[in-house]
């Protein structure tokens, strides 16, 4: 039965939810059909499931209509207009507590002129406006709409007393703070994948505004936005390493962040901490341990005053595997085994086993428990690609450390043609695997009795800038000298 | 009554919005109360003026509850349940047919993870947005709210993010954030700057004084961003009304040339728009004396009127455009074209206004003409009574008094001008002085004319 829409979106619905959605159907705005309303009463007691042997179509019909001959035609156009409905649902379930309300009921007073109850609904409005968390989510989007409604408004009542600014200014807030995460996120995507646009018109905004000039402007007139929009000004100098002067960047920003000269929502926390985070990482290097042990530093500070994705639900894979990377990074293991335990529960269902066992590979790598560590890898199901790759690194790691040769050269060749198979990798990538995989082979060879130029390969493995698991190789190549 | 927020929204529902109305109170959904169902049973009858004297909070508590004792506190509350209910329906009454019901649908598929709905939602929309007839900020604004959507979509479905996922969104917020920007620019001119009123933040001006936008324009324009040919317009017209002089003319020949060359298909609306704006430029910009901008003026609204782009194409020719287009004719001496027009479309013009637009408009081509008797018995015809032009009226019978040499209906012509001035107070004050200058030069001329004192020279 779960394979009907209907109930596919009923099932989601919480039971508030669903309870109202019994108010809804039932509602002549919305529904005139009495049928519906009946066969929604006879299915509703079936859910969040919908499961029951009951729901099968017969026994529904001969409830609905009992001693008539089974028409399965009826219930399905049942099901078809039950559907709909529910479809219809989703856009009224958080409709009254959204922004878009407040705006669509202060547009009609606008526009059939009901000037008292339109500047009392502007007024009411705004107070929820600025109620709610201030982040990305178009708050200040919202108050620019509502603003230049209130402009609208005044124009045409002639009511221009002085010229009206606010609206504009929300925009720019909203368009500077968009820009910025946009700016960010491509740096990462740059960085980690060599993404790059042939046009980015992000990039043209930065490079063509004095945006540092702008923020102050905002500043004068509007402290608190315009010290988040400098907190932002700054951590984007630091993500772009501006004049070599990254650290001094960062700690302008961290200085700003933590001064607590503003206020913030947990949301706008949690997404400066991201892109602290995103900085930090895109500026550290393999060696650099002072750096790495700031970032778990860090990353340690978002977790215990939890300020992590889980705030808005489920903790995203990216949030689970950074943390665990900047753990094990600097060797911080059983924090790291500890956190694999605790949050597992806390991503989405359908990653939660894969999510739980690579990282548990991870750590059982570094306790030197190659075999469990290899038990874990084979439950991990293989079809992200970026999964797929890893998986076959740290078990070739595995492979070596327990002097599984045969299999670890084996395990070579399948990764090499399965590079050279591959077109969905990136180019850096492509060529840090490609690189680790020339490394690793040597290192085999050379454990497996072969003669290798040491020094040499020593040398190209500390002077290599795009490579997987440099650290892991270098280690290895000095204990074979 | 009409004091009654409840009245007040109810009385601004069309007929069809009124019966939407009655659903809506008996849905269970919005309201429990059967109270409230039998008040609004009570008053409904009473749409749209509702100001029976029936509606008198005693005689509907008598209605509603026969038999017991009135309480006025009841009928407040009911009243302003009502009210709280026919506001909550204006949030209601178009929301269905617009952009944010479309949006709060995908987020919540979004949210319940509903993929392959989403999808194939997203796509739907996108395709509506697109092919909708909003402006473009509108619709830039509403391409980034579902390309941030979609976004929202992939980082939550995919964790390998790509850069077309990033680059989803920011080129519709930009077109949106600038054509936003240049209308506030043009705002500003045309309502506060004109007024004198200096004001220490402009943010507006402070955005274009520090960004380098034409360099930003040129880049989309070379990229394809969507909506860039419309960006490119505004900013021309931004540039023109940002200048004086050649660089306007220039400017807005500019803008006109590009709005012509838009791609067939381009929305009617938005291309209606465009030519107002120029418009609105050059007005900002003309002076009395600047023939270049006038006859630009006259040919752009020539072209409107040949391509059916006048309020015409929506019902009825509104007075104010064709009042401009006759003005903006007889100002270049284009006086057949002007003859025509008026003869062509006057019927096209609301019905009660016909006659005086018609009277006073031929009366001004034979002013034009020399024809001034024949001016004069036109003019006569015009009903002053509540015409928009019952100025224009006074002068150009003061005007036609002076080519005729009728001195004394001249002189007491520009008396009884001078005390309406003074006595009323529908004139705006740059109007009034406007007026009153005319009359003071008049004088001086008419004086002149009849070898008094005055020395012209001081004109």
């Amino acid at each position: 039965m779960n394979k009907i829409k209907a109930f596919q979106i009923l099932s989601t619905l919480t039971k508030d939810e669903f309870a109202a959605f019994g108010k809804f159907i039932i509602s002549p705005y919305f529904n005139s059909s009495k049928e519906l309303s009946k066969f929604f009463s006879v299915v509703k007691k079936y859910h969040p499931l919908f499961d029951n042997p009951n729901l099968d179509y017969q026994k529904i019909y001969k409830k609905l209509y009992p001693g008539k001959k089974f028409s399965e035609g009826t219930i399905r156009n049942l099901f078809s207009g039950l559907t709909a409905l529910a479809e219809k649902y989703l856009g009224y379930v958080i409709y009254e507590d959204s922004s878009s309300f407040n705006y669509n009921v202060l547009l009609e007073m606008n526009h059939r002129d009901l000037r008292k109850p339109f500047l009392k609904h502007y007024v009411k409005s705004k107070n929820y406006e600025n109620s709610i968390p201030d982040d990305i989510g178009l708050k200040s989007l919202y108050s620019h709409l509502l603003d230049s409604e209130l402009s609208d408004f005044n124009v045409r009542r002639s009511n221009v007393n002085e010229p009206e600014m606010k609206s504009a200014e929300s925009l720019l807030i909203y368009l500077l703070k968009f820009f910025f995460l946009e700016k960010s996120n491509f740096k990462c995507g740059k960085d980690n994948f060599n993404e790059s646009l042939e046009y980015n018109i992000v990039g043209e905004f930065f490079e063509r505004t004095d945006v540092e000039g702008l923020i102050n402007i905002i500043q004068e007139n509007n402290l608190n936005v315009g010290i988040k929009l400098r907190l932002e000004y700054f951590m984007d100098l630091a993500h772009e390493n501006k004049n070599n002067n990254f650290l001094e960047h960062l700690h302008k920003a961290l200085e700003i962040f933590r001064s607590g000269e503003f206020e913030m929502c947990d949301r706008e926390k949690f997404m400066v901490y991201a892109s602290i985070h995103n900085i930090l990482n895109s500026n550290v290097k393999s060696s650099d341990m002072e750096l790495k042990r700031f970032l778990f530093e860090f990353k340690k500070e978002m977790i215990e005053k939890g300020i992590t994705s889980e705030m808005f639900g489920k903790m995203t894979a990216i949030d689970f595997i950074t943390a665990i990377d900047a753990a094990l990074n600097v060797r911080e293991i059983e924090w790291a085994r500890n956190f694999i335990e605790s949050k597992k529960d806390s991503v989405e269902d359908e990653m939660k086993s894969d999510l739980y066992n690579f990282n548990m590979a991870r750590v059982l790598f570094l306790e030197k428990k190659y075999e469990a560590s290899n038990e874990c890898l084979a439950k991990v199901r293989q079809e992200s690609i970026f999964f797929k790759m890893d998986i076959k690194v740290h078990r070739m790691k595995n492979f070596y450390e327990l002097n599984y040769l045969e299999a670890a050269f084996a395990q070579t060749d399948a990764f090499k043609q399965f590079l050279l198979r591959s077109d969905i990798v990136s180019e850096k990538r492509h060529k840090s695997y490609s690189n680790f995989l020339k490394f690793y082979l040597l290192l085999l060879k050379k454990k497996s009795g072969m003669e290798i130029d040491y020094p040499a390969i020593k040398k190209e493995i500390i002077e290599c800038v795009s490579i997987r698991q440099k650290g892991w190789l270098a280690s290895k190549a000095d204990e074979l000298k | 009554m009409s004091q009654i927020k409840a009245f007040q929204i109810l009385s601004k529902l069309t007929g069809d919005e009124f019966s939407d109305f009655s659903q809506f109170i008996a849905s269970p959904f919005f309201n429990r109360s059967k109270d409230l169902n039998k008040f609004f049973s009570a008053i409904k009858k009473y749409y749209p003026l509702f100001d029976s004297p029936n509606l008198e909070y005693e005689k509907l508590y008598k209605k509603l509850y026969p038999g017991r004792k009135f309480n006025e506190g009841t009928i407040s509350n009911l009243l302003s349940d009502l009210g709280s209910l026919a506001e909550r329906y204006l949030g209601y009454v178009h929301y269905e047919e617009g952009f944010f019901y479309k949006y709060n649908v995908l987020m919540e598929l979004n949210d319940r993870a509903f993929d392959k709905l989403f999808v194939k939602s997203h796509k739907k929309f996108t395709e509506e947005n697109d092919n909708d007839m909003d402006t473009t900020d509108q619709k830039s604004l509403y391409s980034y709210l579902l390309d941030n959507e979609m976004t929202i979509h992939k980082i939550r479905t995919n964790i390998d993010l790509d850069v077309s996922t990033r680059d989803l969104g920011a080129e519709s917020l930009l077109v949106y954030f600038l054509v936003s920007f240049f209308d506030k620019d043009y705002d500003w001119h045309s309502k506060y700057y004109n007024a004198n009123l200096l004001q220490d933040y402009n943010i507006v001006k402070d955005f274009f004084d520090k960004t380098d936008f034409a360099g930003i324009i040129s880049g989309m324009r070379k990229n394809n961003v969507a909506e860039s040919d419309k960006v490119e317009i505004h900013f021309v017209l931004h540039l023109a009304l940002n200048s004086g002089g050649d660089d306007c003319y220039n400017n807005a020949v500019h803008a006109l040339s590009l709005i012509r060359s838009l791609p067939e298909g381009t929305n009617v609306e938005q291309i209606c728009n465009f030519y107002v704006a120029v418009l609105n430029v050059i007005n900002y910009h003309m002076k009395s004396d600047d023939r270049d901008l006038k006859q630009l003026s006259f040919e752009i609204k020539k072209e409107m009127v040949d391509k059916g782009m006048t309020s015409e194409r929506l019902g009825k020719l509104k007075e104010i455009e064709f009042i401009t287009i006759l003005d903006a004719a007889i100002n270049v001496q284009e006086l057949e074209w002007a003859k025509n027009f008026l003869e062509n479309k006057i019927k096209a013009v609301e019905k009660s206004l016909q006659f005086d637009l018609y009277n006073f408009y031929k009366a001004r081509i034979l002013f034009d003409e020399k024809n001034y008797i024949e001016c004069n018995e036109f003019l006569s015809k015009v009903n002053n009574e509540g015409f928009i032009l019952k100025m224009d009226v006074k002068t150009l019978k003061m005007r036609n008094f002076y080519e005729l040499d009728f001195i004394e209906a001249g002189f007491s012509a520009a008396d009884a001008l001078k005390q309406f001035i003074l006595r009323t107070d529908i004139l705006s004050p740059n109007r009034k002085e406007g007026f009153t200058n005319f009359v003071k030069f008049y004088k001086i001329l008419l004086k002149k004319k009849t070898d008094m004192d005055k020395d012209v020279s001081i004109l």
